[in-house]
């Protein structure tokens, strides 16, 4: 139950506010039709993961990386695998940062916000994992009840008229807008590596199948919402429709309701950075062999809070960055990756089924 | 930006010193230190604006060339 609510948060993670944008650029109007197939990749993917995690339920993934590969050959992926999760973690801070800068609060400098977000990120990862997910399962009713909250405060305003152009630049647009969702969903493989953590065993695949599915489809929801609402004009040039989402909603005296919204984004954001912050701390304790990771959960934070400043100078960077390579990046990690985990455990069982039928 | 890293260092030290003094395992203490100051040297050089190598960049250029294939 708690993975199941820990994947939801996964997905919907940074993507709440940069997906809408992204897919309006590649998929015009046929943001539902991209949506849906992103639906279904995201159903498909989930059971690669799962599969992928079926192998080391016991063990843990770095352990079964050096089972398969050998010490050295499995140290180098579980340290590229590492750097994929320590990007991913630099740029979600420096994205919520730039995003609390740009828009709630102009006058605070960046380092100041993501330092604190940072402070509070370590405090969780050192507490643990089941400390996080009984937190996770204490902020999430507060999550739906604001995204229902959204959704339907907003529905009113949903002109249905500004879906009309339907299919209009043929199959080439709806590939594009796919598959800017998809370089979000293949951040969950992730998740794999918590697998080895969970208790119910039998029971984790489903949720996390589940948890998925149900956190693209949130998001397609938010982004269809934000396409109804404002039409495609006004939502290609904005950077953060579904803050604007918030902000069109007006009550008589209650004024600045969309910082409801950025609540949603702030607990779904936590828990990802939260949980990316875990995976990388674990996996670099467990490759420098040290009993307890929380010895490095501190230095691994002053390290990406530097990083995260080095590596990204400013906001068009990151822009640029996730427009020209973060596809290809996490396609690298998040399909074929785990693709080659499964053929490599496939010929494996092959290799040993011959022999024991030959005695 | 300095206070930001000085705070960092404080809450990490107060943290961390009772652990290695009791524990006094040496692999774990220089661990702890490398990794700080490498953070510490990063912010550092940083704040120096001196020109570093940019990881995105590395990304960058060996990831393009993929990317461009696909739509």
């Amino acid at each position: 139950m708690q993975f199941f609510i820990i994947s939801i948060l996964f997905v919907v993670g940074d993507a709440i506010l940069y997906v809408p944008s992204l897919i309006v650029q590649g998929a015009s109007h046929t943001i539902w039709i991209a949506g849906l197939i992103g639906m279904g990749e995201a159903v498909l993917l989930s059971l690669l993961y799962a599969l992928v995690s079926q192998q080391f339920t016991t063990k843990g993934f770095f352990p079964y990386l050096e089972l398969t590969f050998g010490r050295w050959l499995g140290r180098i992926f579980f340290l590229l695998f590492l750097l994929y999760v320590m990007v991913d973690v630099i740029l979600m801070i420096f994205e919520m940062g730039s995003f609390m800068v740009t828009v709630i609060m102009p006058e605070t400098p960046l380092e100041a916000i993501i330092m604190v977000f940072l402070l509070v990120v370590i405090i969780g990862a050192r507490l643990g994992l089941e400390t996080l997910s009984r937190a996770a399962e204490v902020l999430f009713p507060w999550f739906c009840v604001f995204f229902f909250l959204l959704v339907c405060l907003n529905f009113p305003n949903a002109k249905f008229e500004n879906m009309q152009p339907f299919f209009e630049g043929g199959i080439h647009t709806i590939v594009k807008g796919n598959v800017s969702l998809v370089s979000y969903i293949f951040e969950s493989a992730i998740l794999i590596v918590i697998f080895p953590y969970i208790r119910e065993k039998d029971q984790a695949a489903k949720a996390y199948i589940k948890g998925i599915t149900i956190g693209v489809t949130l998001l397609v929801i938010i982004s269809l919402l934000s396409l109804l609402v404002f039409g495609f004009s006004t939502l290609k040039m904005e950077l953060y429709p579904s803050y604007l989402l918030g902000q069109t909603l007006e009550f008589n005296f209650l004024s600045h309701v969309e910082v409801i919204m950025a609540v949603i984004w702030f607990i779904s954001l936590f828990f990802k950075v939260a949980i990316c912050f875990f995976v990388s701390a674990q996996g670099i304790s467990q490759l420098v062999k040290i009993q307890d990771y929380r010895i490095v959960t501190f230095p691994i934070g002053i390290f990406l809070f530097a990083l995260s400043f080095i590596c990204i100078p400013s906001s068009m960077y990151l822009i640029h960055f996730i427009n020209s390579t973060w596809l290809s990046y996490s396609i690298t990690y998040g399909l074929l990756f785990p693709l080659f985990l499964l053929t490599v455990e496939l010929i494996r069982k092959n290799r040993k089924s011959p022999r024991m039928n030959g005695r | 930006m300095i206070f930001s890293l000085l705070l960092f260092t404080i809450v990490a030290l107060v943290t961390e010193l009772p652990n290695i003094r009791k524990n006094n395992i040496k692999k774990e203490r220089w661990i702890f230190l490398t990794f700080m100051f490498l953070g510490i040297g990063l912010t550092i050089l940083y704040t120096l604006q001196v020109p570093m190598p940019n990881l995105l960049d590395l990304l960058t250029a060996i990831f393009n060339y993929p990317n461009t294939l696909l739509p």
